[in-house]
């Protein structure tokens, strides 16, 4: 049984250390795969996963996110995919994106995404006034939360932002409170 | 996942255990006691099931039971399903294990189960280390399960062939945390003490009944609704959320299920708690699931939590999911627990264009919705998914499809497949819709518990499948 046991922890080995697959995947396979992952149910999908497709997974995931066709769901996956897999459109994609009237589940992911694209000045340009002025109490929470989590955490911004809302509404930033007390 | 880990009982450690080369903290320095837990955790939970029906005793409560200790109890000959339920009991037990530096939920689990002495099941191998294709196993169980878990068999074709067996049953309880002395650089990062676990058995009556019927409870975390006086009664007359019932009906209609459909809004507290998302991948008992699933109300009900947003933390910039299940399955009639539930994103429920006279859950939002609440129901009820992403890992069930990836990929595809118990390469192959159903021997990609939503989604269930469905004590 040892002797099995071994070989099972080397194959594990051996598949966590494979590299970069020994040719590109072909357009078609790279769109059957960013499918495939858009598609999961209940299995998440690691950043690194899009990584691993290469930069022409960016095409198919733009063109999904910017899609009024697709379902919201499947839009908010392929933004946030996108900004993983990085490229010129990415920050455009997601700024476009999380200003623009939509879905909840896009914009939510549009602004978590430019969390990730932005710097700490740009990312409080682009996502504060989306803090201050979106009109879903819950986008502005995510908002806030963005800007919690981001590198240097705008914190001070958050907390004037939560005192600003409406007793009701408060409740809905306790996450971004929350990042800021663990950024404190 | 399913759930959390797809096909995970502890996956990644699963070779460390296997290894065996250590046994770990036996001879560490004494370790601080453990903090309070982060939450108050719930104390057990009966079943909504009465103890008799016409005689025949159908809920046994076996009290509690320290992680190696072993309950026993009598099933009659003729029983239809036998599900255990555990739940923990000490607050200050584990909730997690460290193994490599890196932190597991602990997950309870039966370490054994003998019948008359002879084992039909054995966590060692059949869970820890199970054949790629366990469906000659007598039992099987693959999930997370922090706090409460459960188990309901028959699950695996070998055991619906032959039958619940009867005669005295011995149930070893154990978790993670116990067995962490097998497991190669496991710890425990307190000296917490031994786990403890409420033990609850549910009988259902033979035969195993060739219909049922399931009360399905929406409950509305969604703020989709908020502006009516009543939530609930507008949610039900929404068009969009009409159609995903009725799709939710035909597919579960297909296992011989008859589903009937109710509406429960959740406390505003409850909603604010959750307005930016229901974080999907922590599987702590004072996670966000755990927190939501403790909203379910007691009943013989599948309670399906319908979000607006599922997110998670560390999968930020993958894909997060559109449904999560507790665990696999869930504590069927034993609602308010960490499990009792599943979550299922309603985002798309307006996205009605699309939706023609058939059920097409790659057109049609409300039908996508049905869709994943039909596969998240599907593991609360006992299924896995026929084949994982990788197409290296195989439900229990033998007339289920499989999509081996070595013989299903496509001749051209460069990535490769993903070696048999491997780790988790990010490399790999993972199977299409398009590639499982290419042919007899790869197919899977248009049943109901296929990993994916493709355009070859078609909500099939297989025989075996429906029996599995039906012997949850919840479908009555």
């Amino acid at each position: 049984m040892t002797t099995n046991l071994a070989a099972t922890l080397l194959a594990a080995l051996a598949a966590a250390s494979a590299g970069a697959p020994a040719t590109a995947p072909s357009d078609e396979e790279v769109k059957g795969q960013v499918e495939a992952y858009l598609g999961s149910i209940d299995t998440p999908i690691p950043a690194e996963r899009f990584r691993a497709l290469g930069p022409r997974a960016a095409t198919v995931l733009a063109a999904v996110s910017r899609s009024p066709a697709e379902f919201p769901t499947r839009r908010a996956r392929a933004v946030a995919a996108l900004a993983s897999v990085g490229g010129g459109e990415a920050t455009a994609v997601a700024r476009e994106l999380a200003l623009a009237e939509g879905p909840f589940v896009v914009r939510a992911a549009a602004v978590e995404s430019l969390g990730r694209l932005l710097s700490p000045a740009e990312l409080a340009a682009a996502v504060g006034p989306l803090m201050r002025g979106a009109r879903e109490a819950r986008l502005r929470a995510v908002a806030a939360e963005t800007l919690a989590r981001g590198a240097g955490g705008d914190c001070a911004a958050v907390r004037s932002q939560v005192a600003a809302e409406a007793e009701a509404e408060r409740g809905k930033f306790h996450r971004a409170l929350s990042a800021c007390s663990g950024a404190r | 996942m399913d759930g959390r880990h797809p096909r995970g009982l502890l996956p990644a450690a699963t070779v460390l255990w296997l290894a065996g080369v250590s046994a770990c903290g036996a001879s560490s320095t004494p370790k601080a006691p453990p903090p309070p837990p982060a939450c108050t955790l719930p104390a057990p939970k009966a079943s909504a099931l009465p103890d008799a029906v016409g005689g025949f005793t159908q809920v046994l409560h076996l009290g509690t039971f320290t992680v190696g200790e072993t309950a026993t109890f009598q099933v009659p000959a003729g029983v239809a399903s036998v599900t255990l339920v555990e739940q923990g009991v000490d607050t200050s037990q584990a909730e997690t294990v460290e193994i490599s530096g890196q932190s597991y939920g602990n997950t309870v689990f039966p370490n054994t189960i003998a019948v008359g002495g002879t084992h039909i099941f054995d966590v060692y191998p059949d869970a820890i280390n199970p054949p790629a294709d366990p469906s000659s196993l007598r039992a099987y169980y693959f999930t997370d399960a922090v706090w409460a878990g459960a188990m309901t068999l028959p699950n695996t074709s070998s055991m619906l062939a032959s039958g619940v067996p009867n005669g005295s049953w011995a149930v070893v309880v154990s978790d993670f945390a116990h067995e962490c002395g097998g497991i190669s650089n496991c710890s425990l990062a307190y000296a917490y003490p031994a786990s403890q676990y409420d033990l609850t058995v549910i009988l259902k009556q033979g035969p195993a009944p060739a219909t049922g019927s399931l009360a399905v409870v929406f409950y509305l975390l969604t703020t989709e609704w908020d502006s009516f006086a009543d939530p609930a009664a507008a949610a039900a007359a929404s068009p969009g959320v009409q159609r995903m019932v009725a799709s939710l009906k035909t597919l579960l209609g297909r296992a011989g299920v008859a589903a009937t459909a109710t509406f429960q809004d959740l406390p505003a507290s409850v909603k604010a708690h959750f307005a930016t998302g229901v974080n999907a991948e922590d599987s702590s008992p004072c996670g966000d699931l755990a927190t939501l699933f403790q909203n379910s109300a007691p009943g013989v009900t599948m309670n399906l939590f319908l979000v607006d947003r599922i997110t998670s933390t560390s999968h930020q910039g993958g894909t997060t999911t559109v449904g999560v299940d507790g665990t696999i399955p869930g504590p069927a009639s034993v609602n308010g627990t960490v499990q009792s539930g599943a979550v299922v994103s309603v985002a798309d429920v307006a996205s009605v264009t699309g939706c023609g006279g058939t059920v097409d859950p790659m057109g049609c939002g409300p039908d996508e919705v049905a869709y994943i609440a039909a596969h998240e129901t599907g593991h609360f009820l006992g299924l896995y998914h026929p084949t994982e992403f990788d197409g290296t890992l195989f439900d229990p069930l033998k007339d289920t499809a499989q999509c081996p990836c070595k013989s299903c990929r496509p001749a051209g595809a460069s990535l490769a497949c993903q070696a048999p118990g491997g780790g988790s390469s990010t490399n790999v192959y993972a199977m299409t819709g398009r590639d499982c159903v290419a042919s007899a021997s790869c197919g899977g990609g248009d049943d109901l518990m296929f990993w994916v939503i493709s355009s070859a989604s078609a909500g099939t269930i297989s025989a075996e499948q429906a029996q599995v469905m039906r012997a949850s004590p919840v479908v009555q």
